[in-house]
């Protein structure tokens, strides 16, 4: 009878240990597509709190979906999309980020510019096909115009209003890092302590990983997409990169690609691509366009809390307050 | 007053340790651990996890698409797949631990699983 009575026992404890295990903090995976992109998530949390309907993944899903639907024109969630057509009666979330467009357009001295769409029709680096060839020097100095958003822009508290000459406002440079923003908060929120979420390429590190070490986040070496140029372990922070790489064409052996500089109407020249490190995923994502075209580091040290890596050709690099890569 | 039987005998000792092993093994272990040498193939709504070993080709079937892989030497590509730029087949074989095949007009993601050094890439 005692023998009977120690098994139970034993049983007991094996369904207590099975059960437990799920409230068990784990690393929790997830691949899925959203903002036209492949996501990879992982949040250190017990099973129970990440599976299910009102699970985490489900949340950061829906709030991803939410998000793509402010992004995009109607119900399309294509990146192409991903613009304020409706600048007259923008969604409330808009307004922050108008105004952080509004204050990085200034700082930077309009080389961040969210009304570049016209250059980049003319360019052929929008939309689904892309142009073998640069346009004819006329054709960019005819869209010039539309381009500026000092001058196409007047920017409101509510939000903003556009001057109907044919400008849009594309918020793309600075979407993921929008959609890390809330992200990280919803997780917060959630007690998730640590984790990674990945929006193509733009990465949000929250805590570190249960092994002690923080979270390893490489960053692609433009001149070899298959290899990484350094490999950085990073807390609490997001960290975004531009590059040459990601869409363009080559033409009698020179690269054009979609990172222009609104001044010129040009592709950015000089680096292959810019990495920032910053406390905040809006920032990390328009200041990684934004350096690529100012082409400095530093160019904006004064105005935010940042480090940058620019990568040149032959390996060459631009610095500001880099980390040292991990031994 | 003793009878001289022990509570346990040395084959119930053996069951219960097993038992208490199994128990502290479930505690400590992490319930999603990547496995090595293999590859997850996300599709809409669905996610498979193949072994990186024997060579082969392999035909995923998913709502709304095809594509055919072929594996050599532990690695995989893409082999046949009807999206309309093609880009998944001229990606090639896939690289390191931190490559990805990705054919976006399909939505699948093909990466490799194990012995990744990274957490993420930024790109």
């Amino acid at each position: 009878m005692k023998r009977v009575y120690i098994a139970g026992l034993f049983a007991a404890a094996l369904l207590l240990a099975v059960a437990l295990n799920r409230r068990q903090p784990t690393i929790n995976h997830a691949t899925f597509f959203a903002f036209d992109t492949v996501v990879n998530v992982q949040a250190v949390c017990p099973v129970d709190d990440w599976e299910g309907d009102n699970g985490l993944l489900a949340e950061t899903k829906n709030d991803l979906r939410a998000q793509e639907l402010m992004f995009t024109r109607g119900a399309r969630a294509d990146a192409e999309d991903i613009m304020a057509s409706a600048c007259l009666s923008p969604p409330a979330a808009w307004i922050e980020l108008l105004h952080f467009c509004d204050k990085l357009h200034r700082d930077s001295g309009g080389a961040f510019d969210p009304t570049v769409i016209p250059l980049l029709d003319v360019w052929g680096l929008w939309g689904d096909s892309l142009a073998t060839r640069p346009p004819a020097p006329g054709a960019i100095a005819a869209v010039l115009p539309r381009v500026g958003w000092s001058r196409q822009v007047r920017l409101l508290p509510e939000g903003c209003l556009t001057p109907d000459t044919g400008s849009e406002v594309f918020l793309g440079a600075v979407a993921e890092g929008y959609a890390l923003d809330r992200l990280v908060e919803l997780w917060r929120k959630r007690r998730v302590t640590a984790g990674v979420i990945d929006i193509g390429g733009d990465v949000a590190v929250i805590g570190e990983h249960p092994d002690g070490r923080g979270w390893r986040v490489g960053v692609q070496d433009p001149a070899a997409p298959d290899r990484l140029y350094t490999e950085l372990e990073l807390r609490d922070c997001f960290i975004s990169t531009s590059g040459d790489y990601e869409r363009g064409f080559t033409f009698e052996g020179v690269r054009y690609h979609h990172i222009l500089d609104p001044r010129t109407g040009w592709p950015a020249r000089g680096w292959h691509s810019a990495t920032v490190i910053a406390r905040r995923g809006i920032v990390a994502d328009g200041l990684a366009t934004t350096l690529m075209v100012m082409g400095k580091a530093d160019a904006l040290r004064e105005q935010y809390a940042y480090q940058a890596l620019l990568i040149g050709a032959g390996g060459r690099t631009g610095k500001w307050r880099w980390p040292e890569a991990r031994p | 007053m003793s009878t001289g039987r022990p509570l346990l005998t040395r084959a119930d000792a053996v069951v219960l340790g097993l038992m208490l092993a199994l128990v502290v093994g479930l505690w400590l272990s992490p319930a999603d651990e990547a496995g090595s040498g293999r590859v997850r193939v996300v599709a809409p709504g669905q996610q498979w996890v193949l072994p990186a070993y024997p060579d082969r080709r392999v035909v995923i079937e998913f709502a709304g698409g095809h594509v055919l892989l072929e594996f050599a030497r532990g690695s995989v590509r893409v082999a046949e797949s009807y999206c309309p730029r093609r880009v998944c087949l001229e990606h090639g074989w896939l690289g390191g631990v931190d490559d990805a095949i990705i054919c976006v007009p399909q939505q699948v993601v093909i990466t490799r699983q194990g012995g990744r050094n990274c957490d993420a890439v930024t790109r």
